[in-house]
């Protein structure tokens, strides 16, 4: 008969819902979480497995009916919407089919990769590698604007705002019993608004390096851009934060993605729009064991082992591997590293 | 025995009146857990950040509450918006300075959810306060803006203008001819782009034809006027902006500065639900190539274009 009787503990969860009635009044609309909150590392897919790997060429979001994914995407394990690579040949991909739309692309690529990492030589066969995750993304050429329109006479495109970039590569590689290591770069680049240059964007990238558009303080800005965002995760893809809640780049990390640029736009439409992105996620737990104890064989670049040293992100202009063979066809060579 | 249970539900009922006092008797500093915003809607709002931590959760708040049509799903909305760092109370962006409106497509893939909560079933004319951790604060699934760490807070105030049908247009399908210096246009279908064609010699001066004439409120100075258009060069057929090729209707301030060369003069006392055709010379406005809030044309061009009138509300 004790049924009827309200607990202490009871009577606290009736004042609870009392508090809660009482806020909902105060503030009646509470929205909830959106999902996805991890969706800047990539597509976390359900798996069993200890690695995913992501990476895309382009992203942008804003133009409505033409455009609207993101495109050459690879993931690791595959899913139905992303293989494991894409490699487009050394022709423009237009990406603008009436005339207004998001661009073009040449010589693009995209790679994910678990449990291996790629050759060191354009066109050899991956490397199986247990525990090890990679993925990597770039393109020769990239002429991304918001909305595209095309300059007739060849020059700059008119776009209201634009991104142009060539050699651009980003790599995201992690390894068993070390951090992750990313690599960021391009051969040259700059952002135009309808037609006029109005920032180059230096060779070498400085890691995080933002850009607000336009440069001078006295307007308002129209956008705000990062270049070489390097940004680490925990295995599920959230940010990692220190003592006091905030993002703070972690060295230990296993996991962690870069955007080659991540431009934010506000004007006639909202934008978003990233360019060259690689993101991998490992579960050190499972894979460190297997770590490899003999020294790194001669043939594969120091730059693969140099995350080993914890510290602030590095900013290295190459990849650590050979792009996929019809890229790097494509591709100007930008350092010695390929 | 009897006396226990009648003693826990005097607790509980003190408990629950307890937690009705409370927070009308000023015990708690931070009821909304959320800033303070002031100003007058259409007018950059003042916020000021508050020192105790940002909510876990996304909140919205409705701060004034306008006397349009409610905003719906499927359509998208035209505001302005101003983008803040609840941490460190940093301005990132925002659409009064720039003079120009933005338009939000609802559909998750171009926004966060979170704009769903505080846009959709607003009156046109209200003014919306969300606060949200950054990834859910800009754009799609959770995609913090650049510049912004990931795990930042974002505060967002928005002026809702309107909620807009994606095909809305001022006036129906039909053919207008060309003639007295005018390219002719066509409308093959309700929500098509009109299409124009027969150009004559390029205009000498801005000239404006009313294809349809609205009957609803006055486009004035100052106000904000939303527009479904499509522009060409002069004597070609493919446009170079239009709105019809993105998202649907976009907001403009009528103020010359902020609008394409010719439109201010075009639009200035008209009435909504007009169609007008207006034709530009390649000097209108020597040198401009885009305005601040990056509408743009290519430089020095003579243009036509086809400006239908949705919209208009006071700022």
């Amino acid at each position: 008969m004790a049924s009827w009787r309200i607990s202490g503990s009871r009577a606290l969860l009736t004042a609870g819902v009392a508090l809660t009635a009482v806020a909902a009044a105060t503030f009646p609309a509470q929205a909830a979480h959106a999902p996805g909150g991890v969706d800047d590392w990539g597509t976390v897919v359900d798996t069993t497995d200890c690695v995913q790997a992501d990476a895309w060429v382009v992203r942008v979001k804003g133009l409505g009916k033409i455009i609207d994914a993101k495109l050459f995407q690879s993931h690791y394990p595959i899913t139905p919407q992303a293989p494991k690579q894409h490699a487009g040949g050394k022709e423009l991909v237009n990406l603008a089919p009436k005339g207004i739309g998001l661009g073009k692309v040449s010589a693009l690529y995209s790679r994910a990769m678990g449990h291996a990492h790629p050759a060191s030589t354009s066109g050899g066969s991956d490397v199986p590698a247990r525990g090890e995750v990679y993925a990597d993304a770039g393109g020769a050429a990239v002429d991304i604007g918001l909305p595209y329109i095309q300059n007739p006479t060849g020059g700059t495109q008119l776009s209201p705002f634009g991104v142009h970039v060539e050699g651009i590569s980003v790599s995201a590689y992690s390894q068993p019993g070390k951090p992750v290591s990313f690599t960021g770069g391009a051969a040259r680049g700059y952002i135009s608004v309808a037609g006029a240059r109005i920032i180059d964007i230096p060779p070498i990238w400085a890691v995080n390096l933002g850009v607000r558009i336009p440069e001078d303080y006295t307007q308002a800005p129209l956008a705000l851009a990062t270049t070489n965002e390097q940004v680490t995760t925990d295995i599920k893809g959230n940010p990692t934060k220190g003592p006091n809640g905030a993002y703070k780049y972690d060295p230990k990390s296993t996991s962690g993605y870069v955007n080659g640029i991540h431009a934010s736009v506000l004007g006639t439409d909202v934008a978003d729009v990233t360019v060259a992105h690689a993101a991998v996620l490992r579960d050190p737990a499972i894979t460190d064991k297997f770590a490899v104890k003999a020294p790194a064989p001669t043939g594969q670049r120091a730059g693969s082992d140099r995350a080993a040293v914890p510290g602030l992100p590095e900013n290295k202009s190459c990849a650590p591997f050979a792009p996929p063979g019809a890229a790097a066809a494509g591709m100007r060579d930008v350092s010695s590293c390929w | 025995m009897a006396a226990r249970p009648h003693r826990l539900r005097r607790t509980a009922a003190l408990a629950v009146l307890a937690a009705l006092v409370l927070p009308t008797a000023g015990c708690s500093e931070k009821p909304q857990n959320i800033p303070k915003v002031t100003g007058e809607f259409g007018s950059r709002p003042q916020v000021a950040m508050p020192s105790f931590p940002p909510p876990e959760q996304a909140r919205m708040k409705v701060l004034s509450e306008g006397d349009g049509p409610v905003t719906r799903k499927g359509q998208v909305i035209v505001t302005d918006v101003d983008m803040r760092i609840w941490e460190s109370g940093r301005p990132l962006m925002d659409t009064y300075r720039l003079e120009q409106p933005t338009t939000a497509v609802l559909d998750g893939q171009h926004v966060s959810r979170t704009w769903d909560q505080a846009l959709l079933g607003r009156k046109a004319g209200s003014r919306v306060l969300l606060v949200s951790p950054a990834t859910h604060g800009f754009g799609p699934h959770g995609m913090a803006p650049a510049q912004v760490t990931p795990t930042d807070h974002m505060v967002l105030v928005f002026d809702v203008i309107g909620g807009y049908d994606p095909k809305a247009q001022a006036a129906g399908p039909g053919t207008w001819p060309a003639g007295d210096g005018f390219p002719s246009v066509r409308v093959k279908a309700a929500g098509a782009e009109p299409v124009l064609a027969d150009f004559g010699a390029k205009p000498e001066k801005t000239r404006v034809r009313t294809l349809a004439e609205g009957k609803g409120p006055v486009v004035k100075p100052g106000s904000t006027v939303v527009l479904q258009y499509t522009g060409v060069e002069w004597g070609k057929k493919t446009p170079f902006n239009s709105t019809y090729l993105r998202n649907g209707p976009n907001g403009f301030v009528m103020k010359d500065a902020a609008m394409l060369p010719g439109w201010f003069e075009a639009l200035d006392g008209k009435r909504v639900g007009s169609r007008l055709l207006v034709a530009v010379p390649d000097d209108a406005r020597p040198g401009f190539t885009h305005t601040k809030g990056a509408l743009g044309m290519p430089k020095d061009t003579a243009a036509a274009y086809v400006l239908d009138v949705i919209d208009t509300r006071r700022r």
